[in-house]
């Protein structure tokens, strides 16, 4: 049998079109080539932090680079210098992760391949058939699939609804967990209008009701200070691809001090690296929630996103994104045909903006803002289909905006004009 | 004569760096090497440090399963 190897097959190349040429037609436009500075070189605006952030830092990039040619053992398995030196990283993400979101302990960082899977493992590990979880009806699917999945399994699930803005009433929260609740979960800022839900003010409610309350920070994590002891936050699900500035493959679940470890079941059983006379899976953390080789090139740059996150400064972070999210909505205000969604109030909200275009399309409108703009974005329902029904834009959704700490006042203007256009036809 | 060594285990890597990361900033001499069991790590040190050692260990919450002298 031969096998075919990469020199039988040569990756195809792109000719300029050059097959069009010779049919008479206009010449195909190259591929994108966003390696290169094309951003900064202004060929295009990138307003989709939301999805993740763009382009990263260098130092992320040196740091991967780095690890993967100085540190590429494997992390807690041998004993020998390039082991240890890849575990260093991983402890020292830890670290870094637990100081941002102040949290005490850092063996309390959980690593996990995304936020998806850190909601995954809060919710599939703490909720058992005839416990009762709280939510909110403008949280995205990580949240909603596995709760209707685990209502399937005997788990009561209550939604409460949101107001057309996204916001959620700190009264009607109080009142469903008149009935007691074991998880509430909860968004903090949602990805479809950046609304930020009243974490402070409910987590009393919550705590009273001796239920234990986990935060999607996908969208906050980096770009609003946290502190998990202040906002009684006892489960802290992140992302490190958006706000912390790393790389996809990385996020992480924490464990406030409320969390007994002994009452959250693991989603995935293995090697750890630990207790290897055991075939049983480790009880203390982090071990007990962390199975297989951590993906440890990645928490090198969320190690270094952290920390570039840190030296900016969250406050100056916010404050950048409050400002340029204030210029978008003043400019989107000023546009006949488009409507905006969610609060207009820059405080209350992250630099998420949803908005839709009279009898335009939202994947349309964002084809034309790519083509005939350069600006990048996001259309559709953005994975958060309850979201979209609260607002009032199911099933078709919305063009969504989002800035991030790259995000500049041309990036800005360019898309508010570039709408203007789309909306004026 | 060279000092006499301890190697200190505990249940999980992470907590073996927890550890060392603890000794390292109190400036204690502390090295990580591998586990007995051979899989991941344990920290050496001088005997004559492993009662600081564990004291600061101790006032971190981070514990120690097993003491070997070697």
């Amino acid at each position: 049998m031969r096998v075919s190897r990469q020199a039988d097959n040569p990756p195809a190349r792109w000719t300029g079109g050059a097959s069009s040429r010779q049919a008479g037609r206009s010449p195909a436009r190259p591929p994108p080539r966003p390696w290169r500075s094309a951003h900064d070189a202004g060929e295009y605006a990138y307003l989709d932090h939301a999805a993740t952030s763009y382009p990263k830092p260098p130092e992320v990039i040196a740091a991967m680079v780095d690890h993967l040619r100085y540190a590429g053992g494997n992390p807690g398995r041998s004993g020998h210098r390039l082991s240890v030196a890849a575990a260093m990283v991983i402890h020292e993400a830890r670290e870094v992760v637990a100081a941002l979101f102040g949290a005490p302990d850092p063996l309390r960082v959980v690593f996990t391949p995304n936020v998806t899977y850190a909601i995954n493992l809060a919710l599939n590990g703490l909720l058992r058939p005839g416990d009762r979880a709280v939510t909110s009806s403008m949280e995205h699917n990580a949240v909603m699939r596995p709760l209707r999945a685990l209502q399937s399994l005997g788990v009561r699930v209550t939604t409460v609804p949101c107001d057309r803005g996204g916001a959620l009433d700190p009264a009607h929260l109080r009142a469903a967990l008149a009935g007691g609740a074991r998880v509430v979960a909860l968004t903090h800022a949602s990805n479809v209008t950046g609304t930020l839900l009243p974490i402070a003010e409910i987590s009393p409610a919550v705590r009273s009701a001796g239920a234990l309350l986990l935060v999607d920070a996908a969208q906050t994590g980096g770009l609003c200070p946290i502190d998990m002891d202040a906002l009684g936050i006892d489960l802290l699900a992140f992302t490190g691809h958006k706000g912390l500035q790393g790389p996809p493959g990385t996020g992480g679940l924490i464990l406030g001090p409320r969390v007994n470890p002994a009452e959250i079941s693991p989603l995935v059983r293995g090697g750890t690296g630990s207790q290897s006379e055991l075939d049983t899976q480790p009880e203390h953390l982090p071990d007990k929630l962390e199975s297989g080789t951590a993906n440890s090139v990645g928490l090198a740059g969320l190690r270094a996103g952290v920390q570039y996150v840190l030296r900016h400064g969250l406050h100056n972070v916010q404050a950048h994104e409050r400002e340029l999210a204030r210029l978008l909505l003043d400019g989107l205000a000023a546009v006949p045909g488009v409507t905006v969604y969610g609060t207009r109030d820059p405080a209350r909200s992250v630099a998420v903006v949803s908005c839709t275009v009279s009898g335009v399309s939202p994947s349309q409108a964002a084809m034309r803002l790519e083509s005939d703009f350069g600006v990048l974005c996001r259309p559709g329902l953005h994975c958060a289909p309850s979201a979209h029904r609260t607002i009032g834009t199911f099933p078709d959704g919305t063009v969504r905006l989002s800035l991030g700490l790259t995000s500049t006042e041309a990036d800005v203007r360019r898309a508010v004009s570039a709408l203007r256009e789309v909306a004026g036809r | 004569m060279s000092d006499l060594q301890a190697v200190v285990l505990f249940r999980s890597n992470a907590e073996a760096l927890m550890a060392l990361a603890i000794l390292t900033r109190a400036r204690v001499q502390a090295e990580v090497v591998p586990s007995p069991q051979g899989c991941g790590y344990s920290l050496r040190m001088p005997v004559r440090v492993l009662e600081q050692a564990m004291r600061l260990l101790l006032s971190q919450h981070v514990p120690v399963t097993r003491i070997e002298l070697c």
